[in-house]
């Protein structure tokens, strides 16, 4: 494959998130992607991983109701095969564990258990959850790859986290 | 009862849903920014739709039961959509009590694997004819 994402590929954005922020940047992702050789499915899941990895981000501060609604995003692509998209935001650190353990509990499904997962997700999931649970297990399925965790010590009542997904580009 | 029709907008979908003509149509992409709200009045829809059914052959007892097909062809899902659509066709399930042919055209773009899958993962869920079709 040729070097299909130009150094201009590379994005990235500091700042507040919102459901207009979040468009804003998808649609920023699809004006990129246009000029490249991809096929609609991979276009689409690079749409869809940065949409759900910004409402992941955009849920849990208006569920923990916190004041600082920012988050950092980079997308870039380490070579011609892979593009790599980080978000970055602030948690509660007495959430820590329990969102560490979801991630690694995800990461840790065998692709047959994780479709089974994804079902019984779908059906027991409340509607009120907005899909969350059901976002990073299908974005698992998609990209086949795991999820990359890591937190940051920002003050002494919240973390950092930064979670980082990988979408191989020759599916 | 009333037919519920609402045009595509940029992050919802094209709904038909009209109970006079037979027609069940959701079309386009579907993102919107509460994806519960944007579908609880078609979810609370078939609810009245299967009460105007139940009524219908209850009092007419000798009237033909019509054939009922929803079609699907969406091109973008969001997965708080995706819940809100499994819920949806949790509802529609609950018709077969009012027909002998009740079916879900699942039309997804021809290179639209992902699309593809997500009908595919529901024809496995529902206890429904479950049509996924490349168009």
């Amino acid at each position: 494959m040729t070097d299909i994402f130009p150094k201009e590929m590379y994005l990235d954005y500091t700042g507040v998130i919102d459901f207009r922020k979040k468009k804003e940047l998808v649609a920023e992702l699809a004006e990129r992607l246009k000029a490249m050789e991809l096929s609609v499915t991979i276009r689409k899941r690079c749409h869809y991983i940065l949409e759900e990895l910004l409402t992941n981000a955009h849920e849990y501060y208006k569920k923990r109701n916190l004041p600082e609604e920012e988050i950092a995003l980079v997308l870039e692509q380490p070579d011609a095969s892979k593009i790599t998209i980080r978000v970055s935001n602030t948690i509660l650190k007495s959430d820590t564990k329990d969102i560490s353990q979801r991630i690694n509990y995800i990461n840790g499904l065998a692709q047959h258990t994780l479709e089974e997962e994804y079902q019984q997700t779908l059906v027991t999931e409340l509607t009120e959850n907005q899909g969350g649970g059901i976002g990073f297990l299908s974005i698992r399925m998609k990209t086949g790859l795991l999820f990359e965790l890591n937190f940051v010590e920002k003050s002494e009542l919240t973390n950092i986290l930064t979670l980082k997904t990988t979408l191989n580009l020759n599916l | 009862m009333n037919a519920i029709t609402l045009d595509k907008t940029e992050f919802t979908p094209r709904v038909l849903l009209d109970h006079v003509n037979f027609k069940f149509e959701i079309e386009g992409e579907s993102s919107p920014e509460d994806a519960r709200q944007f579908y609880a009045p078609l979810i609370k829809w078939i609810d009245d739709f299967s009460s105007y059914l139940h009524f219908l052959y209850t009092n007419s007892p000798k009237a033909n039961k019509r054939d009922i097909v929803f079609t699907f062809h969406l091109d973008y899902v969001t997965s708080s959509s995706l819940k809100n659509i499994y819920d949806l066709l949790m509802k529609i399930e609950g018709l077969k009590a009012y027909t002998d042919h009740l079916t879900i055209r699942w039309l997804h773009d021809a290179d639209d694997e992902d699309m593809q899958d997500n009908g595919l993962e529901f024809s496995k869920m529902l206890k429904l004819p479950f049509e996924v079709i490349s168009a």
